[in-house]
């Protein structure tokens, strides 16, 4: 590149300091607006994708009347004996809904003495001690029941109400680990006997069927046997969950890029229309043109100005946009993501920096302000010099 | 400093800003890492799916498990009620046809 090119280029950005400034900014924010908003819902979608693996390969709902019912546990028997099964355990859980707060929470009832639980019970949960409950109506909680509960005078123990209106006293044992908030905030842990009781599912009931399968290829047969083992079931695998979380803002994540084209409309509109090229502006390239600059020279000349300004603005809004996520957490656009929840989990946005997804935004918005400026100076080049200065 | 310089030094700046966050940003992103183990622990002893962010409606807080009966259960003209409807797509399969693997 001509440097005495770059010079004056940067002379004749200086010389309208104003106006490049002003429309600078205003490009910078329409950038950190849309990047905001893409990082954050990445870095929430990363967040559901990095623990994909822990889930079961198989979940087995039963449907009745077009609704989730309650499934039979000994169907379990008969899955396991699929060949490629490694196990089939039945699940019970639901939501219990606390009046006082108004929060839903999610109660998983949970064989504590399973073996296979032994290693994650270590890991997730903060001072809990097995050995101490035996006997005993105790739960684990996430974060966020935690907090809740305490706000309601809750400290050590919480008051179940039962189908039947009765009371039942439930003690608390331990809370999930920092840093789980995202995955566990709502979630009630109990042994299953007492979830039986909670959320009123007999013996020999439960509300889904959960199976591995030793060989991630067998995935898809097993799934389909266990539909024609039990053709009233809903069968979801792994690989349906993975195709749940990969759309799990493209809708969404297209109504924000519609509100963001929209914008981003509006604001080469205005560039092209006021302040696009000036008289001032014309009047240079007349000027540039008379002292035998050729056609090129100047668009040449302007491509590099707007460049400039555009890659400026650019990379300052992607400062802003990585701040304002990664550094602030998001005010204001992970409310968005939290809707009406009472139980919101205190929690860090996961730090993802999609490079493509930066190059995107690039590719959307630098080419565009650079055309939306180019096009008024080639126009302006065309004419013929004295008349421009005229 | 005129007008070129200061525009040029500005540039520079910014570059050197962005890579000074980069690098904070990669440090935080290393300690986060840390925290691992303890989210798959946590998913793994509930086996359920999906981000406790919005507990609203069941169909948003484990909307890959949700089908469509889900949804309407919470009445029908309620899923467009909550906000966070608005921003969680529908999971793929919650509409039974694509997943009941009937075979003639």
């Amino acid at each position: 590149m001509n440097p005495k090119l770059l010079t004056f280029a940067l002379e004749a950005i200086g010389r309208r300091g104003g106006k490049n400034a002003a429309v600078g900014i205003i490009f910078a924010l329409l950038v950190a607006l849309l990047a905001s908003v893409l990082l954050t819902s990445r870095s929430l979608q990363s967040e559901v994708e990095k623990t994909l693996s822990a889930l079961p390969d198989i979940t087995v709902q039963k449907l009745q009347g077009g609704r989730q019912g309650l499934i039979e546990s000994d169907r379990v028997y008969a899955i396991e004996t699929i060949p490629g099964v490694t196990w089939a355990r039945e699940r019970v859980w639901g939501y219990y809904y606390f009046q006082n707060a108004g929060v839903n929470f999610t109660l998983v009832g949970l064989d504590f003495f399973l073996p296979a639980y032994e290693e994650s019970l270590n890991a997730a949960i903060r001072n809990f001690d097995i050995a101490t409950w035996m006997d005993r109506d105790f739960m684990i909680v996430g974060e966020g029941v935690e907090r809740t509960l305490h706000a309601n005078y809750y400290k050590e123990y919480f008051n179940f109400i039962l189908p039947d209106g009765a009371m039942k006293k439930v003690e608390l044992a331990g809370t999930f680990a920092a840093g789980t908030a995202l995955q566990s905030s709502d979630t009630i842990l109990l042994p299953v006997t007492l979830a039986r009781t909670l959320l009123n599912a007999p013996e020999g009931l439960a509300t889904d069927i959960t199976v591995a399968v030793a060989n991630p290829e067998e995935v898809a047969m097993v799934a389909t046997k266990i539909s024609r083992l039990y053709p009233d079931t809903r069968v979801i695998t792994k690989t349906d969950l993975a195709g749940s979380y990969q759309n799990l803002f493209d809708y969404k994540g297209g109504l924000f890029l519609s509100l963001f084209i929209t914008a981003l409309a509006s604001f080469f509109i205005l560039l092209l229309d006021k302040s696009g090229m000036g008289l001032a502006e014309r009047r240079e390239i007349g000027i540039l043109r008379a002292l035998g600059w050729r056609m090129e020279e100047v668009i040449r000349l302007k491509l590099l100005e707007s460049g400039i300004v555009a890659f400026t603005a650019y990379l300052l809004g992607i400062f802003i946009a990585l701040g304002y996520v990664f550094m602030l957490q998001a005010p204001g656009i992970v409310a968005l993501f939290e809707g009406y929840s009472v139980l919101k989990p205190a929690f860090e946005l996961p730090v993802v920096i999609d490079l493509s997804l930066l190059g995107l935004i690039f590719l959307a918005t630098v080419p565009l302000y650079m055309a939306a400026v180019i096009f008024p100076a080639w126009r302006a080049a065309t004419i013929d010099a004295d008349e421009v200065m005229r | 400093m005129n007008k070129p310089r200061l525009l040029a030094a500005f540039i520079l700046i910014l570059i050197a800003s962005i890579m000074a966050q980069l690098v904070y940003l990669k440090l935080k992103a290393s300690a986060q890492e840390e925290t691992q183990p303890a989210k798959e622990a946590a998913v793994r002893l509930t086996g359920l799916p999906d981000l406790a962010l919005s507990t609203e409606a069941r169909f948003v807080r484990h909307r890959s498990l949700a089908d469509i009966s889900t949804i309407l259960s919470e009445g029908g003209s309620l899923p467009e009620y909550f906000p966070s409807a608005h921003l969680y797509a529908v999971s793929p399969q919650a509409h039974a046809s694509g997943v009941i693997r009937h075979e003639p």
